[in-house]
């Protein structure tokens, strides 16, 4: 659907060059929910702006079903990048327009005539849920009501793509829940491939299939959000991680006088009594020092932190145990660096 | 004391003004609307960015910005020949009221401009926006509060640069208030006139100040 073939984004002043995408590849398919996630300056804006040419990549190709985009004319451009809807943090309405206006304003671009222009608005704003905001002007919306205008102006051309450049980031929690549902509703409706850029792993958790994690211009990590989020490899999807969770401080694993594994499930055995069942089966017992149960997506997760009492050999039966029923597990010694099992 | 004035001639002399700058006005921003947005578009963003073309478009502008009225309207009268024919009368001091004007409304202009939020020129831009639909249906709708403040500031500016026409015969309250209040010493005449100015300059704020007002009410 989309493919990203070794873009490389350098901005040239006179004085420095300074590159914000390093060579990147990456193919996101038809109908996936695809998150850009790293901290400020990291490339991911730049990358999903390069994907509709926004910014030209200074090297590489992207492709659109297919089609170069960075060989195409202005003309043709044009016509391309009304199959790409886009919305933004700050929303970018305009403020001389009503909503209604505002949603139409990508019809008037295509020249579409005025009476199916308005059919297809009222049925775009009852989609995003702003029925009867058709004379409101921005100023008079909340962020969570603009960015629904936002989407609706999106879907205006009927876009086979929707891209996100950090549209929850200027909205408060509860907003930001509404709009992630907003957008997985649409998702599903329409059929559409979603890229979003974020610096919350909340968002990613919450909506996205995959994820590529960025740093200094290039991906560090990309998977599954089910992986990368229960195994992260890399240091900066740790950092990301544990800034979600930063409340609470980990334990001193050196006052623990058994071996530490760290137990992750995903999916039905979430909600299954797997660990005292392993625990009876192989007579020992488990003390849960830390942990999170929680969704990702639909998808039901946990991730604990556990010490196994017993002797060697029913801990070893116990761990053996656990994976076979679908558990990741991992020992992690005393200072905390994982050992595999 | 304002026995010995001739209201006919105030009468035509308000005439003359209004004629003078209400013509002078709709050039100004005619020819100045388009300079501001060269202007902005050289400058600004990545539509169609140019540092050279920029320079030069700016150094012409200042060039005529920074020549004072009273001369303009002097040096530029073979040129005011070639427009209209003559060089004396009302329709020849708009040429050199537009020449002084326009250039000073592209700048206002082009400030205006500015302060649109360039977001939703890049949004436009997504939506696969030509250049020319973001100037037209996205940077002057946007900025119109701004421009219209514009057309004001340039009407008010008028009102005092045609007081100078007299100098080319052109006519207006400023050809009155000189020739009456100053050379025959009716000092009623110079008062009448300046009355009757400030009352054009305050309606004309007015007016300019409602429209601001109602395009602004909805943002």
């Amino acid at each position: 659907m989309i493919s990203l073939e070794r873009i490389t984004k350098t901005y040239t002043s006179r004085k420095q060059s300074l590159t914000a995408v390093r060579d990147v590849s990456l193919q996101i398919e038809r109908g996936e929910i695809f998150g850009l996630i790293g901290y400020s300056g990291a490339g991911k804006s730049t990358l999903l702006r390069c994907i509709n040419l926004l910014e030209r990549p200074t090297q590489g190709q992207v492709r659109i079903n297919g089609q170069d985009m960075t060989a195409l004319g202005n003309r043709e451009l044009q016509q391309a990048r009304k199959k790409i809807g886009m919305i933004f943090q700050h929303f970018h309405l305009l403020h001389s327009a009503t909503v209604a206006e505002n949603v139409a304003f990508p019809l008037r671009l295509a020249k579409v005539p005025k009476r199916i222009a308005m059919e297809k608005v009222h049925a775009l704003l009852d989609l995003v849920g702003l029925r009867g905001y058709e004379k409101h002007y921005p100023a008079q919306l909340s962020g969570g009501q603009k960015q629904r205008v936002a989407i609706a102006r999106a879907l205006a051309n009927d876009p086979d793509v929707l891209l996100c450049d950090e549209a929850t980031s200027a909205l408060d929690p509860d907003t930001t829940q509404s709009i992630l549902d907003l957008l997985l509703d649409i998702h599903d409706r329409l059929n559409l491939t979603i890229v979003l850029v974020t610096h919350e792993m909340s968002v990613i958790q919450r909506v996205c299939d995959r994820v590529a994690v960025m740093d200094h211009g290039n991906i560090v990590e990309i998977g599954r959000v089910a992986d990368v989020f229960l195994h992260p490899q890399h240091d900066v999807t740790r950092r990301l991680l544990q800034t979600e969770n930063s409340t609470s401080s980990s334990p001193a694993l050196a006052d623990v006088a058994a071996p530490v594994f760290e137990v992750t499930f995903v999916g039905d055995t979430t909600y299954a009594p797997v660990l005292s069942e392993v625990a009876r089966a192989t007579d020992s017992t488990f003390s849960i020092l830390e942990g999170t149960i929680g969704t990702l997506k639909d998808v039901p997760y946990g991730k604990l932190l556990v010490a196994w009492h017993g002797n060697r050999r029913a801990v070893t039966a116990a761990i053996s145990e656990l994976a076979a029923r679908g558990c990741g597990v991992t020992e992690i010694s005393q200072d905390r660096t994982t050992v595999e099992v | 004391m304002f026995a010995d004035i001739v209201w006919s001639e105030v009468w035509q002399a308000s005439v003359d003004t209004l004629y003078m700058v209400g013509v002078s006005t709709l050039l100004s921003v005619v020819i100045g609307l388009p300079i501001g947005v060269f202007l902005y578009l050289f400058s600004r963003g990545h539509l169609v960015r140019h540092r050279v073309l920029y320079e030069f478009l700016s150094v012409i502008v200042n060039i005529f910005r920074s020549v004072p009225f009273i001369i303009l309207l002097i040096a530029i009268i073979p040129f005011t020949e070639w427009v209209v024919g003559t060089s004396i009368g009302t329709n020849a001091a708009i040429v050199p009221l537009v020449v002084g004007a326009a250039p000073f409304f592209a700048r206002l202009a082009e400030t205006a401009l500015r302060e649109v939020d360039p977001g939703v020129l890049e949004a436009a831009q997504a939506m696969g926006a030509s250049t020319w639909q973001i100037v037209f249906k996205v940077l002057l709708p946007e900025a119109k509060a701004g421009l219209i403040s514009g057309v004001t500031i340039t009407a008010v500016a008028l009102i005092s640069y045609s007081a100078m026409a007299g100098v080319v015969g052109g006519g207006g309250l400023g050809d009155l208030a000189i020739r009456y209040g100053y050379e025959r010493f009716q000092t009623d005449v110079m008062f009448v006139t300046i009355v009757i100015m400030i009352v054009m300059v305050q309606v004309m704020q007015w007016i300019g100040d409602k429209i601001v007002a109602s395009v602004s009410r909805k943002r």
